[in-house]
Formats: structure tokens, C-alpha cells, sequence
């Protein structure tokens, strides 16, 4: 398996797989369910915190309906800011020559790939915390 | 954390706290005084939209400010009891200001503190 830093992390995030850039990556953990935050911003499933941080994690049904349940969460940081992404299947590929965007529409999307015989919708971190409103 | 808080249980699983200073008086469902107070109190249940706690006493909390709100029961931080505070960014919320200011964490125990002016102003 290649090292964090040196590839794309591939998980199954409701109906989709997406890859996030390993750099990115901080812990990937067995799920865990957060706890619920009233008046949350939207995107926001709830919090869990270690060591007086705070993990924001993004909805289960953030990416679309699955009836399969998260089995894992990925901390993902972009500069000091943290986000949990729950998913199934995780696994790091190494870098493999990239597409254009998927063809679901709007998305924080910096291309595709294929990894596994399936194709895999590139998440720009710098996008998502934007669309999420993380400064 | 030095300063004291009083607890007040929300709904299942939903507790919040606010610092024992911004609290006036605490009246209870036997209180004589509960009936004619319980109109203009704030159901803590509601603004923060949790499910009522229905196990749970019920009581009123008159504020220093003049607020009075209402919750399933209250309970002081005791002395020994370890917290740490966790701050929390205003962008995780949906209405800004926010109404909570960050948690209180330890010992099992995990509260949202309050903001009282933002939660009042974000009430239905």
C-alpha cells in the first residue's frame, strides 16, 4: 500500500466512491457515531472530540442514501481545520492518470480516476470546505 | 475549568450549561411559583428542536438577565468534577451568532454552553 502522502485515499461514501488526497488524511478509524449538535449548520452530523479538538463530521447521507451503514471514519485536515468523512472500503491507490469532473453535476470534484474496475470522483479538499462554509 | 456551572438536562442525551453567575433563582414544578411563571419561559426543548425529556422533573430557570427557561431538570458542577473546555468555530452552525459557545467535556459528561442572548434571539 503506498503511504498517505503519496497517493489517494479511495472510500465508499453512500452511493459513491470517492478519493481523497492522501496528504490530507490523519487517522482512518473503525465508525464511531458522533454526537448530535442542535441548530448545526446543514452539512453537519454531529462532533466527536480527542485531546480537546473538536471532529466535525459530515452527514452520513452527505453524499447521497445508502442502506449500508458507515464501518469507518477518515480525519481529513485542510491547514488546522478537521473533518470527519464517514465511509466503507477504504484503501489507498497510488497516483493514476486523471479525468475530467464526474458526471453528477455540481460538486467539489477535481476529476476522476479509475481504481478497482470503478471510477473514482477526485475530491478537492480546498472545494468541499468552501461549499461546507469551513474558513 | 475554574468557573461554576449549573447543568440543565434538555431532552435524551442533550444537556447544556451556562455559568452559575447568569443564574438568579431555580424554581421547581412544586413550587407554588412554577404555574404563573411557566407563560413566559423559553422551552429549551424547543429552541434547540430536541424531543422534551419526559422522564425528567421539569423546572424553571430565571436568569439574571430576566430570562426564564425551561428544562427537564438542573443539577451545579460539582468541585471535583474535571472539565475541559472545547471551543467551537461558529461556521459549524447554522444561525450565527451561534447559540452555543463550545462544550464542557469529562468524566461522561458533554454540554453545550450557552450563549443566552444568541439562543434567545434563534428561539421560535
Amino acid at each position: 500500500m503506498p503511504p498517505l502522502d503519496q497517493g489517494t485515499l479511495v472510500l465508499a461514501c453512500g452511493p459513491r466512491v470517492l478519493g481523497f488526497p492522501g496528504e490530507a488524511v490523519r487517522e482512518i478509524r473503525t465508525w464511531q457515531a458522533p454526537r448530535p449538535l442542535p441548530g448545526a449548520a446543514p452539512w453537519l452530523g454531529g462532533l466527536l472530540s480527542e485531546d480537546g479538538v473538536p471532529w466535525p463530521f459530515l452527514r452520513t447521507n452527505f453524499w447521497g442514501e445508502s442502506p449500508k451503514p458507515p464501518e469507518v471514519f477518515v480525519l481529513l485536515a485542510w491547514g488546522e481545520r478537521l473533518l470527519a468523512v464517514p465511509g466503507r472500503d477504504p484503501w489507498m491507490v497510488r497516483p493514476t492518470p486523471q479525468a475530467g469532473p464526474p458526471e453528477w453535476g455540481d460538486g467539489p470534484w477535481a476529476g476522476t480516476m479509475e481504481a478497482g474496475g470503478m471510477k473514482v470522483a477526485l475530491v478537492d479538499l480546498r472545494q468541499l470546505y468552501l461549499m461546507l462554509g469551513l474558513h | 475549568m475554574a468557573a461554576a456551572w449549573l447543568f440543565l438536562s434538555v431532552g435524551p442525551g442533550l444537556e447544556v450549561a451556562l455559568p452559575q453567575g447568569a443564574v438568579h433563582r431555580l424554581v421547581h414544578r412544586d413550587d407554588p411559583e412554577f404555574k404563573s411563571l411557566l407563560p413566559e419561559s423559553l422551552d429549551l426543548a424547543a429552541a434547540l428542536g430536541s424531543a422534551p425529556d419526559p422522564t425528567l422533573p421539569g423546572i424553571l430557570v430565571r436568569l439574571a438577565s430576566g430570562a426564564i427557561w425551561r428544562a427537564g431538570d438542573a443539577t451545579l458542577h460539582r468541585s471535583d468534577e474535571a472539565l475541559r473546555y472545547i471551543a467551537l468555530s461558529p461556521d459549524l452552525f447554522a444561525l450565527q451568532p451561534p447559540w452555543c459557545r463550545g462544550i464542557l467535556e469529562g468524566g461522561g459528561r458533554w454540554a453545550y454552553v450557552v450563549d443566552e442572548e444568541a439562543l434567545r434571539r434563534a428561539a421560535p
